[in-house]
């Protein structure tokens, strides 16, 4: 299983702070991303940075692990 | 006796800005200058009357780059000490969000540091704000 965390407007958008998706050998970050929003277009145009147990990551070829923490984020706007 | 509190904290009660730079001062007596930045809730934005303010964070996250972020500015700039807080939950109009405290030896080492230190926290840390208005509700995505 793969837990995906949502925050702030994503979270809000989908209805769902948390999200589990099912784990297969070689998933990629690219896959779950395009899973997730194919059942949730709505988000797509908001997710702005993504983070596999708390590491900020660009590479979508990044192969996951079963228990995987990813989040999807929203721009920040702390301060 | 005042408690010390962790030099970084997320935290949803407000902050005493005396009682951050007590515990900056009592770092080293080599402290010959301390640079804060304390952010504050506007009561307006975009032309609309703000009543308060929510902010939420991926807590666990967002407290590991806070840290990162405090000991790189120890090394970046050699400065003495550093001490962030940052508020999540409801925030009035006018209440306090964040404190950036930076002592230094010098002031240019604290005063630049303290711009990084919030500069950087904008645009790292995952924190979201929300804006409340009589208009409705809206989530803020930049930051100037």
């Amino acid at each position: 299983m793969v837990n995906i965390l949502l925050f702030g407007p994503i979270a809000e958008k989908i209805g769902h702070r948390t999200l589990e998706y099912g784990y297969r050998p070689a998933l990629k970050l690219h896959d779950l991303l395009l899973k997730v929003t194919e059942d949730y277009p709505q988000i797509s145009q908001e997710i702005n940075c993504i983070a596999v147990n708390q590491c900020v990551t660009k590479n979508m070829g990044h192969e996951l692990t079963d228990g995987d923490e990813v989040a999807l984020m929203s721009r920040f706007s702390g301060g | 006796m005042t408690p010390i509190h962790p030099a970084v904290r997320l935290e949803n009660d407000d902050f005493l800005v005396d009682h951050e730079l007590s515990a900056l001062r009592a770092v080293s007596l080599s402290i010959g200058g301390i640079a804060t930045f304390v952010g504050y809730a506007r009561d307006r934005s975009r032309e609309h009357h703000v009543t308060h303010l929510i902010f939420e964070a991926y807590e666990s996250m967002a407290l590991t780059t806070l840290q990162q972020l405090r000991d790189e500015a120890l090394i970046k700039f050699g400065v003495l000490e550093v001490r962030i807080i940052h508020r999540l939950g409801h925030i009035a109009s006018g209440q306090q969000i964040v404190f950036i405290g930076v002592a230094a030896q010098h002031r240019a080492p604290a005063l630049e540091a303290c711009a990084w230190l919030i500069d950087t926290l904008k645009q790292q840390v995952p924190i979201w704000k929300k804006e409340v208005t009589a208009e409705g509700v809206e989530w803020v995505t930049s930051h100037p």
